[in-house]
């Protein structure tokens, strides 16, 4: 109404993700009865399709859920491990950077442990977008020659994609029939034919035929852990980040240092007060040692951070605490569905054209996102990526659910906004300057445990949208 | 507040609609094999759930579909007649029957669903009629506007005899006090979607809920009767055409006036609107002119037979009206009705929306109660509200839409389809009353001269021309436009940047070489789009 986005608010559910294909491909699992780990999977798969140089099966990623059968929120790590010997500092856009695809063996995580619907009906949706093509959205149609402009080593893959490799122009219709086959081929016979079966093989020859590596036994080892998440209280909400947290402990830390500032004064001061929260929660984390969550959320460090935010309003120019270069997309989705399941997962390649590498028979671009880590990454631990979805409950019913990247700041607005002011969804999400260019970005749900109506939100300064159940 | 929404763009089908959970129903059908009939059925019948004030079952409207199997454009008439037992000479004016039983037309919208899709669709009315019985069982979160409409309509109707009726089918069953996101539900009307997914439209022609609608409305004083519902029958009609630059333009035939939109269209076809500034006054001052001229044909005209449709929209006829366009003179006169009437402050109570499928139909539709909740009476334990047809006709017999019993009734509503070399290339619908024809010449003006995508040539700002002069402009025409309009002789006054008085169009554009399919919602209601 009035030029605003409309409300996209039901009792059935709803998807927010970062494309409008991915959002209803989401909804129509919720349609045919599926839940909300069903449908998280199916958007997720779908927004591989149609930004395959930003996620999909090459890439990794990090899920968070409240599990509306035993009321409780789990988190699932499917980002990998640092290898042994990780270059330093870690260039961008290299196969040495990739680690073993985990986006697969994540989704049948969730799907064998919460969801109602088989693999093959969970990639439905994708496989036909691949197999059929879709219209290029202009965010698409950007991404794509961004990718070919930056990466020379995929021109092969990209060139297979079209029929005239040049036209990535918004309307023109792309097709993937070696990825269609790919998701096919998985959808059959099960992630083991990825993992440890032909498909793996050929992924692995492909890679290599490329210039790059990835092992066989890297393949074999992909092995998504469940965790337990980490949370603090913020004015009456509990906000849950995934464990291993990781850059997540930025948020609550940034949460935990707001929670006596006054959110409500002009743009430019609220802005500079978030970066200042996000500024000094990294610091902590960069001198915080093996166990970053007990020392960043410890009470003194609390205290004594929160008393230099205070004093340091205004002083809004500080250098980006980010060690690596800013994460430039990612696939953020927030589903929840009529039974109170809700799920947020971010996952990624790492660069537009991850690693640069990419096995063009299989469709499979391969990540770089060792790129992103946290310095210094730690031989052998969980990796730690900008990949941040979190919720946040309240009497132990969960309220809000979102899914971003590496912006803290701007996640920190997002939570503020809706949890202490109350804001509606889609005002808490709005961005100054946003030009809808950008992919991926900050999707939420916002759930009323009174009317059971779930809320769903796309963020304004990228293509995403919500679909309803 | 920029209007702006992602690129909708599909192979797969997709379905616009003024509701979001409406569109979703409608995808629901494409994902389950349906196609655009069974879509847009599925759709319409959900609107009458999620925005129960504009339409419904009882309501009437009209469709006009490309049926990709027989290669040609088809509309579908389904509104009703004037009831045989109205007392002509009674009422003496319009107003008389904006409110009551007597102002009810016998139910066609049920009838036009169920013809969609046994003529055209694939699917059987239970699969059709799931969706919108979910909605009214399980309850819908209220937009901003439908929380808006409730208020109003609480309002405008708390004074009349049949208010306990209404209020319990619409405040019954709240989650609180009215407002946005709080749940609405209507187990009334879910129980009788049920009962109509298990019978079929008999259960309302020819059977219970029939009977037990003629009874309530006679015995409030109405004059509908059961040879009313018996009469109801959708009409398949071939559309009135008119070629627009490479495009045939198609709406539904008189009675409907959507000939007013095709008429405005040859008017503007004689100018080169691509080589003046978009949005500038000059482009604006030949469209609304066009608009103004084309309008008062309609009403100079209504309902005109073949003959003299074809005339009016014929070379000499279409030629003088661009003489009086190119003319230094002000073009002022009546775009209403006949019988000139205040215009009612919110008289955009209808509703309109698109569907296309992979195969290549596209169905856009118009329906409505006639004005928000239509007559007002809903009938005791079913949650049907019933229209208010017959304020559309003239109670003047002198009028040129006059309310003779068993007579066709002329309405506004046009939804409209383009072919380029026999293949559809857009589909666009909005309610909006005597303001649907304007609207839509307008949006089309952006998307075909001036190349905008069909997003963006909807978001664009329109106007609305009332009699006289007068036209209605959102603001973002900007002052300095608006104010060399105002020379040229138009009574411009402004409004918000995004009026629903300048409709609430649901489009789709189809790319015929590749089967992509882009959609848009107005971004001036709670619209959305929804993709299988």
């Amino acid at each position: 109404m009035d030029g605003h986005r409309p409300i996209i608010a039901s009792r059935h559910g709803v998807v927010a993700a970062a494309h409008p294909l991915a959002a209803a491909a989401g909804a129509r699992l919720l349609g045919k009865g599926g839940n909300a780990f069903d449908a998280a999977v199916a958007a997720a798969a779908a927004f591989g399709v149609v930004a395959p140089f930003a996620a999909g099966l090459g890439g990794v990623g990090v899920g968070l859920c409240f599990v509306a059968a035993d009321r409780r929120l789990r988190s699932l790590d499917y980002m990998g491990r640092t290898p042994e010997n990780l270059p330093a500092p870690p260039p961008v856009r290299s196969p040495k950077c990739a680690v073993a695809p985990a986006c697969l063996a994540g989704w049948y995580n969730l799907l064998s442990a919460h969801g109602t619907r088989t693999l093959a009906d969970v990639l439905a949706p994708a496989i036909a977008l691949a197999r059929d093509g879709f219209p290029l959205t202009a965010g698409l149609a950007a991404g794509f020659t961004a990718t070919r402009a930056a990466q020379p080593g995929l021109a092969a893959w990209l060139g297979g994609l079209d029929a005239a490799p040049d036209s990535f122009r918004p309307g023109a219709v792309l097709r993937q029939p070696a990825l269609a086959a790919t998701l096919e081929a998985i959808a059959a016979h099960g992630p083991r034919h990825f993992y440890s079966g032909t498909l793996g093989e050929r992924l692995t020859a492909g890679i290599e035929a490329s210039g790059g590596n990835l092992p066989r036994e890297a393949l074999l080892s992909v092995d998504p852990d469940w965790g337990r998440p980490v949370a603090v209280e913020s004015r009456g909400s509990a906000v849950h980040v995934p464990c291993p947290p990781a850059q997540a402990l930025d948020v609550l830390l940034g949460l935990a240092l707001l929670e006596e500032s006054d959110l409500g004064g002009s743009d430019d001061d609220t802005a500079a007060l978030l970066r200042e929260a996000a500024r000094l929660a990294a610091a902590a984390r960069a001198g915080a040692g093996t166990d970053p969550a007990q020392a960043m959320l410890a009470e003194e460090t609390i205290d004594s951070l929160r008393t230099r935010i205070a004093g340091s309003a205004g002083s809004a120019d500080s250098p980006s605490p980010w060690p690596a270069p800013l994460f430039p997309a990612a696939n953020t989705l927030a589903v929840a569905d009529a039974s109170g399941n809700v799920v947020c997962l971010t996952e990624s390649l790492g660069s537009l054209g991850g690693s640069g590498i990419a096995a063009a028979e299989c469709g499979i671009c391969l990540n770089d996102v060792l790129a992103y880590c946290a310095a210094p990454p730690m031989a052998d631990s969980p990796l730690g990526l900008p990949l941040l979805p979190l919720i946040a409950t309240r009497h132990r019913h969960p309220v809000l659910a979102l899914a971003g990247g590496a912006d803290i700041p701007r996640l920190l607005a997002a939570l503020t906004r809706r949890l202490h002011r109350s804001q509606p969804l889609d005002a808490a999400l709005e961005v100054a300057g946003a030009d809808g260019s950008c992919l991926g970005g900050v999707q939420a749900v916002a759930l009323e445990a009174a009317t059971n109506v779930a809320t769903g939100a796309a963020d304004p300064a990228g293509e995403g949208w919500a679909a309803p159940g | 507040m920029s209007g702006r929404t992602p690129t909708f763009a599909s192979l797969h089908g997709m379905v616009a609609a003024a509701q979001p959970l409406a569109a979703q129903a409608g995808a629901r059908l494409l994902a389950a094999g349906g196609n655009a009939f069974d879509a847009a059925a599925a759709a319409a019948a959900a609107l009458g759930v999620v925005e129960p004030f504009y339409s419904g079952l009882a309501g009437m409207g009209a469709a006009t579909c490309f049926v990709a199997a027989e290669a040609r454009v088809r509309t579908l008439d389904f509104i009703s007649r004037v009831p045989l037992g109205f007392p002509e000479g009674r009422f003496h004016a319009r107003a008389e029957l904006a409110r009551g039983p007597m102002a009810c037309g016998a139910p066609a919208a049920l009838a036009g669903w169920c013809e969609l899709v046994t003529r055209h669709g694939r699917k059987r009315l239970p699969e059709v009629l799931a969706p919108a019985i979910a909605l009214a069982r399980e309850g819908v979160p209220m937009a901003p506007l439908g929380a808006a409409t409730l208020a109003s309509a609480t309002e405008a109707l708390s004074a009349l005899p049949f208010f306990a009726d209404w209020r319990q089918t619409y405040h019954g069953h709240l989650s609180g006090a009215p407002g946005v996101g709080q749940v609405q539900r209507q187990p009334d009307l879910a129980r009788t979607l049920e009962l109509i997914a298990a019978e079929g439209p008999g259960h309302l022609y020819g059977g219970p809920l029939g009977r037990a609608l003629v009874e309530h409305v006679q015995a409030m004083g109405g004059c509908l009767a059961l040879q009313d519902l018996a009469a109801v029958q959708p009409a398949w009609l071939d559309p009135a055409t008119a070629p627009y630059r490479d495009l045939i333009l198609h709406t539904p035939p008189p009675p409907c006036e959507g000939f007013q939109f095709l008429l405005t269209m040859r008017i503007l076809a004689g100018f080169d609107l691509a080589a003046m500034a978009r949005d500038g006054a000059e482009h604006l001052d030949h469209v609304w002119r066009a608009i103004r001229l084309a309008a008062g044909r309609r009403i100079a005209h209504n309902k005109p037979g073949p003959e003299e449709l074809a005339e009016l929209l014929g070379d000499a006829s279409v030629e003088k009206l661009r003489e009086l366009v190119r003319a230094p003179e002000p073009v002022t006169g009546p775009t209403e009705q006949w019988q000139p009437a205040a215009v009612e402050a919110a008289r955009e109570h209808t509703t309109s929306f698109v569907a296309a499928d992979r195969e290549g139909n596209v169905v856009a539709i118009t329906q409505s109660l006639g004005s928000a909740f239509g007559c007002g009476v809903v009938v005791p334990g079913t949650g049907v509200c019933l229209n208010n047809l017959l304020a559309w006709g003239d109670a003047d017999p002198r009028g040129g839409n006059p309310l003779h019993p068993g007579s066709d009734l002329a309405l506004p509503i046009a939804p409209a389809l383009a072919t380029r070399e026999g293949k559809p290339a857009l589909a666009l619908a909005t309610p909006g009353s005597y303001g649907i024809s304007q609207t839509q010449a307008q949006a089309l003006v952006q998307h075909v001269d001036f190349r905008l995508a069909v997003a963006d040539a909807i978001a664009a700002p329109r106007a609305r021309l009332f009699d006289g002069a007068h036209v209605l402009a959102e603001d973002r025409f900007g002052a300095e436009t608006l104010a060399a309009l105002a020379e040229r002789g138009h009574k411009v006054e402004t409004t918000a940047a995004w009026s629903v008085k300048a409709g609430g169009m649901q489009g789709i554009a189809l790319d015929p070489a590749s089967g992509a399919l882009f959609g848009t919602a107005d971004p001036r209601r709670d619209g959305a789009v929804a993709i299988p």
